[in-house]
């Protein structure tokens, strides 16, 4: 495992959670852009993403009891490239490797920036794991 | 095609003749631009109008597939969409949407590929047909935009 304190590195691998319910992932359909739409509260500082470095896919998956997910993969150099920044923002001593893309945020959720970074985010996405079904307690 | 990211308001028949429209009208553009075959000439009326029809029936099907499967019973059971960082649709947005859908099936417009719930409370409608993508996008606010995408730029953005 990885030191949390270490800055995102171009090669490292990053994981999206996605919720089977929502229907934004299906095997036929593919991805869809509300998988990076943020909330209008909880993502304040900026998208929530995990370090690929610090915990496996399945532990990525992980929500709430009796629900399932799926998982995006995408690479930080692509998002890089084209200009999204990735923040890491270690939440302590649980999620050591949690990030967030604060480009797209609770603020800014409905401009067409952040509409357009969206479906860039989308046509990055490598693959998508899943759906892994979080225990019921 | 005009390239605007300008928001303005627009009449319930101008938008009528502009929804889930584009995605045809662009992708034939772009289509013919590529050098697309025609049909043998003769053929081209019959078989037009027997498409035509197949395909209003394939839509008006798609219609009542999304308000009965999907709008219908979402509004029946909102929990199932309930999730960390994810607000359902109110019952308020949900009826809007029905309402919409509704019109547009009778309206005999194309049908949507995709309908899913945003995390905000807030409902999108989406058709695509290569990197040419329209949306309807019902906000929790209570306001109703149309998009335009070609590829991942906004290019059309208006409220309705």
């Amino acid at each position: 495992m990885g030191d949390e304190s270490e800055p995102i590195t171009d090669d490292e691998w990053l994981y999206r959670r996605v919720p089977a319910s929502t229907g934004w992932y299906s095997h036929e359909t593919g991805l869809k852009p509300e998988a990076f739409a943020p909330h209008k509260t909880e993502d304040a500082t900026g998208l929530s993403i995990s370090r690929a470095k610090f915990k496996t896919i399945a532990e990525a998956a992980k929500g709430r009891p009796g629900k399932s997910y799926y998982v995006a993969i995408l690479s930080a150099g692509d998002l890089q490239k084209q200009g999204i920044v990735v923040a890491s923002r270690p939440l302590l001593p649980n999620d050591p490797g949690h990030a967030e893309l604060p480009d797209l945020n609770s603020s800014n959720r409905k401009t067409a920036e952040t509409l357009e970074r969206q479906r860039i985010l989308v046509s990055l996405c490598l693959r998508v794991e899943g759906p892994f079904a979080t225990a019921e307690e | 095609m005009a390239v605007t990211k300008e928001k303005r308001a627009i009449g319930s028949e101008e938008l009528q003749d502009v929804v889930f429209t584009r995605v045809n009208t662009e992708a034939s553009v772009l289509r013919e631009e590529g050098g697309a075959s025609q049909d043998p000439p003769g053929c081209a009326d019959e078989a037009t109008g027997i498409r035509e029809t197949e395909r209003a029936s394939a839509w008006r099907e798609a219609w009542e597939e999304v308000i009965d499967h999907m709008l219908i019973a979402w509004g029946c059971d909102p929990e199932q969409l309930e999730d960390e960082g994810i607000d359902p649709p109110t019952r308020k947005t949900i009826l809007r949407a029905i309402r919409l859908a509704q019109a547009f099936r009778d309206e005999g417009r194309p049908a949507p590929d995709s309908v899913v719930p945003d995390p905000n409370k807030g409902i999108v409608f989406e058709r695509r047909d290569g990197d040419v993508s329209e949306v309807l996008y019902l906000w929790e606010d209570g306001t109703t935009e149309y998009q335009l995408f070609l590829g991942t730029r906004l290019v059309e953005r208006r409220t309705l």
